[in-house]
């Protein structure tokens, strides 16, 4: 073997050698790139929530009655416990073709009919063209003064533990509650959280303690 | 046989034109698909439970319908989905149970227990299950004019019909749009103002709303029937039903409720471009041609089309096979370009036109011919067919090639043609045979390959041997009959040498002429010094295999390569109790976003498939050769617009219409006994997961609980009132979710008639106990029954084998499955896992597992196999072992081209590299068949082995050359899979070549030398017994 095939052989071997070391490196750097990930997208600008701050307010306190039209005014029965609820110029509305048509009590009926044995209730509403169809009415018959309420689709509740996710330096934290009371959508919240916490009302479903969260585009609040 | 062929060559091509017509015959009939036809034996079975929150569906119908299943035979596994409303049971039976039978078994399993499920449920659906089988066209109905009610009456009751008239449809489903419905909304207040409940308002109307035959009359000759007609006629009769209450006054059905001829509550919502629409989904039958009903549905469509009422318009959203098509004429197109490629390199080695035309004639006639087998088969044209078409190319050619250099051998010593040609081919004839047997004695254990490998692959397999045994036939028949007709003895012509054109069309040989001559001499020197030094020889081969430690750990592995196929899938769910409203609102949000993408031909949106929280979309982009961007890059663009959405649990990911493409790359089974503990587990998991950076995404089945309203009765309660617990729960339900038990008859179609409370009624916790229940006391709420409670119920529930487990789906954003694995399980270890808690690799983890074991128990045998075909054709132990030790050599190659070129190690990798093994041996041989002749003529070994590498240098070189570039085109191919598998093939022929002349001869010589020996020393032995034997007798 001659001088210039020996050399051309060794330098065969380096570039091979070299190509792998090559190939070694892009590999591993493809190996170590940061692909788009959605935990990579969440820890650079958090998890997308909607929060509120929470402040002590009135919950109103609503109760359904059906009215039938009847000439000028609209007349419904309503059981007992809905009738002492009730008293005359209260305020009244309902959805009627998709508007609301408001309107007021006119009249409550002590005595219990005997046909139906509910009271008789009469009201007045004020439709500008005619309401010719019975209305699903409703009546604010009293309220819940000064509490802090939540919907309860926002509540976690693990076994007989409820808790509520709140917003702390831009972090999920979980928050142990103590519900007062609660009907189908709300609850009243009677420990855990104060006025002026921010609380996560969209995105919690996805959360775990400590989460950087931030508030999505969509939901800022007016 | 040979001289037959030879000497008769009108009966030759005769006999080749035989295959060739049936060939092309039966290529009309074969089937175009995307995957080979699987049979999978596995039965679903479908339960609808309206109104049954996901435990209900799990306890009282799921978990019943599993227990009866299991009791059948053949059951590889079970799993179960439970959803709101309604559950699946998927059963897989063992690959070799037939489907059928098991269909009709479960069929009567699920019979016997029909008793034993809620009265309200449907009756469940059973049916075969081919998860391959996927919707071939997506047809969507449009109007401005028409509402969604009215095109979906018209999808449902007749463009379903005309469309499951095409040929090879199997099934027609309507999505989207409204359901025409009765709807009767009672008021409560106005119910109690007439004492009446629920359950009084739909007894009478089932009272009411019923025909009866009366029989009939009969007078002398004439006979009158007699019908009592008490069907509604109308929706204003039913409006207008009278009504009794119990105190005896009577009112109109409408005076307590609203009555709409309207639809059912949306569950689903079809969108097509951000505009609402009905959708149609065709699936073909499971021999069908996607193809064939593409293009029948595309014609039949203008004929639906004119006959289509006013204003409604009806078009092709989406075609499967659109891909398909585009995807197999390329392959086919490359195919081609491999065959000229073939052809290119026979001529600028030989330098001969007319043995360049017996390729030319030798390729296309065993490709087609190998139609005919492949129609009896009933294989169909996909991408594993085409693949082993494309990758047996360069083989077709290779025994041709050995044939045609040997007659040109013989033609130069002066015989003529026919006598060059008989002899030329006997004499390679063992080798010839030897390098076919060994190509297709490899595809034995990938014919007896077990698993769902085993189907899939059989068809590559087997088209694969076809090819071989078709080229072999032409290679002993149509290949010599050409030599003798077509190749004379040498004669110089001075004519051609002046021709300007020809001698131009000789460049090309004469530098490959060149090349192999310098090459050959080069290899010279190295044999020599092989020769001289041949531990180090022996050292330098070892040196490479250990080599591949370097590479190695930088080759990924996973089960299948997934390619851009100019289609995303983008799966969104929303949280547990969402409607479908708030599903549609971040639908909308991200349909903007894709609005917005210049790459997307088309998106197609459906809401509401198993259950109103989820949601995904189809989006088809433009052709990959016609955008800058990749897919990937689009997906990317979407997943940072995506993040951004609250709540929504969103994967992104190729989609290919395939079966699982919709699942996540990596699915493992969470398990145990404790379903808190697996609640635990599975989040930690998932959190790994997450931070492990190899996903894009990660989801898990199990969800946050919605919220539930629990009534609890009251058993004195009921004792009192003289009320059963299930009329109570009857009534609850008739009131929120509804009766639709009556029908309403109209035009030969029939509707439902829905009874529940008005919506207005039917929104809070207090609106329970506005129900009242009809009791020996008269009306009572309900809330006196019972009490009611705020809950919140588990969400979708899913079984294996009959018990619950947590799936968690990742879908890659880098690495490979298999290494992607490794980093996983060691972190998946540190974890605690309580006594009877573990997890389960599934879904593609699993089929790779699977597949590999099968696939290495395939690889040794096709090992063993080889070894004794090739002893039993040379007639030696020995010399086979020199020859299959190529093959380890050759998988150097193999793995460094995966290396360099960047491919994965996958599942159709592993089958190239068990093919190799047939294709890797063929070079040595042919110089150890060559070499062992020369030595039985007395030439030394060392000398034998030269003559064998010169003799066989040039086949050799063009053999393997033709293999390569016979798969070369594949690389154009938008198919990761067929990049690999032609990357595996091509460094493992490489590896082949290299080996074959720096390391067989080296090999061949020691074993000859050891065998030599022991042979002497036995002579020896033997010499000196019968001289003693000979001196005793003296």
């Amino acid at each position: 073997m001659n001088k210039k095939r020996i050399f051309f052989y060794i330098f065969a071997a380096i570039v091979f050698i070299a190509a792998i070391s090559r190939k070694q490196k892009e590999v591993k750097a493809l190996r170590n790139s940061s692909p788009v990930t959605f935990n990579a997208l969440w820890q650079a600008g958090g998890k997308p929530i909607i929060a509120k701050k929470v402040y002590r307010k009135n919950v109103p306190k609503h109760e359904k009655i059906t009215l039938k039209p009847s000439g000028e005014i609209f007349k419904g029965y309503v059981p007992r416990k809905i009738s002492e609820k009730l008293k005359p110029g209260q305020n009244i509305h309902a959805d009627f073709n998709g508007r609301q048509v408001k309107g007021e009590i006119i009249e409550v009926s002590p005595k219990i009919s005997f046909d139906t044995g509910m009271n008789l209730v009469k009201a007045y509403f004020h439709c500008p063209g005619k309401c010719d169809k019975w209305l699903v009415s409703y009546v604010k018959v009293g309220e819940i003064k000064s509490v802090i309420s939540v919907p309860n689709n926002i509540l976690v509740r693990e076994k007989d533990t409820a808790y509520v996710w709140a917003v702390k330096d831009s972090l999920a934290v979980k928050r142990e509650v103590s519900i007062k009371s609660s009907d189908g959508y709300i609850s009243v919240v009677n420990r855990g959280i104060t006025p002026g916490d921010t609380i996560i009302y969209e995105g919690q479903s996805l959360l775990f303690e400590g989460d950087k969260v931030s508030q999505s585009l969509n939901g800022e609040l007016k | 046989m040979i001289d037959f062929f030879v000497r008769r060559p009108v009966t030759t091509i005769m006999f080749v034109m035989v295959f060739v017509v049936l060939g092309i015959y039966s290529f009309a009939n074969i089937l175009i698909e995307k995957t080979p036809k699987i049979d999978f034996p596995m039965v679903t079975v479908t339960a609808v439970y309206p109104g049954a929150t996901p435990l209900e569906v799990e306890t009282l119908v799921v978990k019943k319908i599993e227990d009866a299943i299991a009791e059948i035979s053949e059951i590889d596994n079970i799993e179960s989905m439970s959803y709101n409303n309604f559950g699946f049971i998927f059963t897989q039976f063992n690959l070799s149970a037939d489907v059928n039978v098991k269909l009709i078994e479960v069929k009567d399993k699920v019979e016997a227990i029909l008793n034993e499920l809620p009265d309200n449920m449907e009756k469940p659906l059973i049916e075969k299950f081919n998860p391959l089988m996927q919707p071939v066209i997506e047809l969507t109905l449009t109007s401005d004019k028409h509402d969604s009610r009215a095109l979906y009456e018209y999808a449902d009751k007749t463009l379903k019909n005309k469309l499951s008239g095409i040929e090879g449809v199997a099934k027609v489903d309507v999505y989207g749009g409204k359901i025409r419905r009765v709807n009767i909304k009672l008021d409560p207040m106005l119910m109690k103002e007439r004492y009446v409940s629920i359950t009084d308002i739909t007894d009478a109307l089932r009272k009411k709303n019923t025909n009866i035959p009366g029989g009939e009359l009969e007078k002398g000759y004439d006979a009158l029937s007699v019908r009592f007609v008490g069907e509604f006629q109308s929706v204003d009769e039913i409006a207008d039903m009278w009504l009794t209450s119990e105190e005896g006054s009577k009112f109109k059905l409408k005076d307590i409720a609203e009555v709409e001829d309207g639809f059912e509550k949306i569950k689903s919502i079809a969108k097509y471009k951000g505009k609402e629409v009905v959708g149609l989904s065709l699936n073909k039958a499971s021999d069908g041609n996607a193809v064939a009903v593409s293009e029948e549905a595309a014609k039949r469509l203008k004929e639906f089309q004119k006959t289509l009422p006013k204003g409604m318009k009806l078009e092709i959203a989406s075609d499967s096979t659109d891909f398909l098509k585009r995807e197999t004429f390329n392959t086919e197109i490359n195919i081609v370009i491999g065959i000229l490629l073939t052809v290119l390199i026979l001529y600028m080695f030989t330098g001969k036109f007319k043995i360049t035309f017996i390729a030319a004639i030798i390729i296309p006639t065993s490709l087609i011919s190998t139609f005919w087998p492949m129609s009896a088969s009933g294989f169909s044209i996909n991408f594993l067919t085409l693949l082993a078409i494309a990758t047996s190319l360069g083989t077709l050619i290779a025994n041709a090639i050995v044939i045609i250099e040997n007659v040109l051998v013989h033609l130069d010593k002066g015989k003529d043609s026919i006598q060059a040609a008989i002899d030329g081919t006997k004499e390679v004839s063992v080798a010839v045979m030897a390098a076919t047997g060994t190509n297709l004695v490899v595809f034995m254990p990938i014919a007896m390959m077990g698993d769902i490998i085993g189907m899939f692959m059989r068809s590559f397999g087997l088209t694969v041997v076809y090819t071989t045994i078709f080229s072999l036939i032409a290679s002993f028949s149509l290949t010599p009959m050409m030599c003798a007709l077509f190749l004379k003895t040498k004669t110089k012509s001075k004519t051609k040498e002046k021709n300007i054109v020809l001698k131009f069309l000789h460049l090309p040989h004469k530098f490959t002429d060149k090349a192999v001559k310098k090459l050959k001499k080069e290899y010279k020197i190295i044999f020599n010094l092989m020769f001289s030094y041949p531990k180090l020889a022996i050292a330098f081969t070892l040196l490479m295999f250990l080599s591949l430690k370097a590479v190695m750990p930088f080759i990924d592995n996973e089960f299948m390569p997934s390619s851009d196929e100019d289609r995303i899938g983008i799966s969104i769910v929303m949280p547990q109790g969402s409607t479908i409203e708030r599903t549609l609102n971040t639908v909308e949000k991200i349909e903007k976003k894709i609005e917005k993408i210049p790459e997307k031909l088309s998106y197609l949106t459906n809401i509401g498939n198993n259950g109103v929280e989820n949601a995904s979309i189809v989006m088809d982009l433009i052709p990959s050769k016609e955008r800058e961007r990749s897919d990937v890059a689009i997906i990317n663009e979407i997943m940072v617009f995506a993040s951004k959405i609250p709540d929504a649990e969103i994967n992104i990911f190729r989609s290919n219409m395939g079966p699982g493409s919709d699942k996540g790359d990596m699915s493992i089974n969470v398990w145990g006994d404790d379903y808190d503990e697996m609640i635990k587990l599975s989040l930690e998991m998932k959190k790994i997961m997450e931070k492990s950076g190899f996903f894009k995404s990660v989801s898990s089945s199990h969800k946050i609980p919605r919220n539930e309203i629990e009534f609890v009765p009251d058993e004195g309660k009921l004792i009192e009132y003289r009320i059963t617990a299930d009329k109570l729960g009857q009534a609850m339900r008739a009131s929120i979710y509804g009766d639709d038990s009556n029908k309403y008859k109209e035009k030969g179609e029939e509707y439902d008639i829905n009874v529940e409370l008005d919506n207005r009624y039917a929104e809070s916790f207090g609106d329970i106990s506005e129900i009242s229940m009809r009791s020996k006391k008269g009306l009572v709420p309900v809330n006196l029954l019972g009490e009611i409670k705020n809950s919140k119920s588990l969400p979708t529930v899913r079984h294996r084998d009959k018990k619950r487990i947590i799936r968690l789906e990742g879908f890659l954003a880098k690495g490979r499955l298999g290494s992607v694995t490794k980093v996983l399980n060691a972190e998946f270890n540190k974890l605690k896992f309580s006594k009877g808690c573990g997890f389960t690799y599934m879904g593609m983890s699993e089929m790779q597992s699977r597949s590999g074991k099968e696939l290495s128990k395939a690889f040794s045998l096709a090992i063993i196999l080889t070894y004794m075909l090739l002893a039993a054709i040379l007639n030696s132990f020995k010399h086979p072992i020199a020859i299959l030790l190529v093959v380890a050599t050759s998988f150097i190659g193999v793995f460094y081209a995966l290396f360099f070129m960047g491919y994965s190690s996958n599942m159709i990798g592993m089958l190239s590299m068990v093919m190799l093994i047939g294709l890797a041996v063929n070079n040595a041989i042919l110089l150890i068949d060559y070499a062992l002749m020369k030595i039985r003529e007395g030439i030394e070994i060392k000398e034998a082995l030269w003559l064998a590498a010169d003799q066989k240098f040039n086949a050799i070189l063009m053999t393997t050359i033709a293999v390569i570039l016979g798969l070369l085109p594949q690389f154009a191919s938008i198919s990761e899979m067929k990049k690999s598998m032609s990357a595996v093939m091509i460094g493992g022929m490489m590896g082949s070549l290299i080996f074959t002349f720096l390391f067989v001869p080296v090999v061949f010589s020691y074993i000859e030398k050891i065998g030599g020996k022991k042979q002497k020393k036995k002579q020896e032995m033997n010499n000196s017994l019968r001289e003693s034997r000979n001196s005793i007798r003296g």
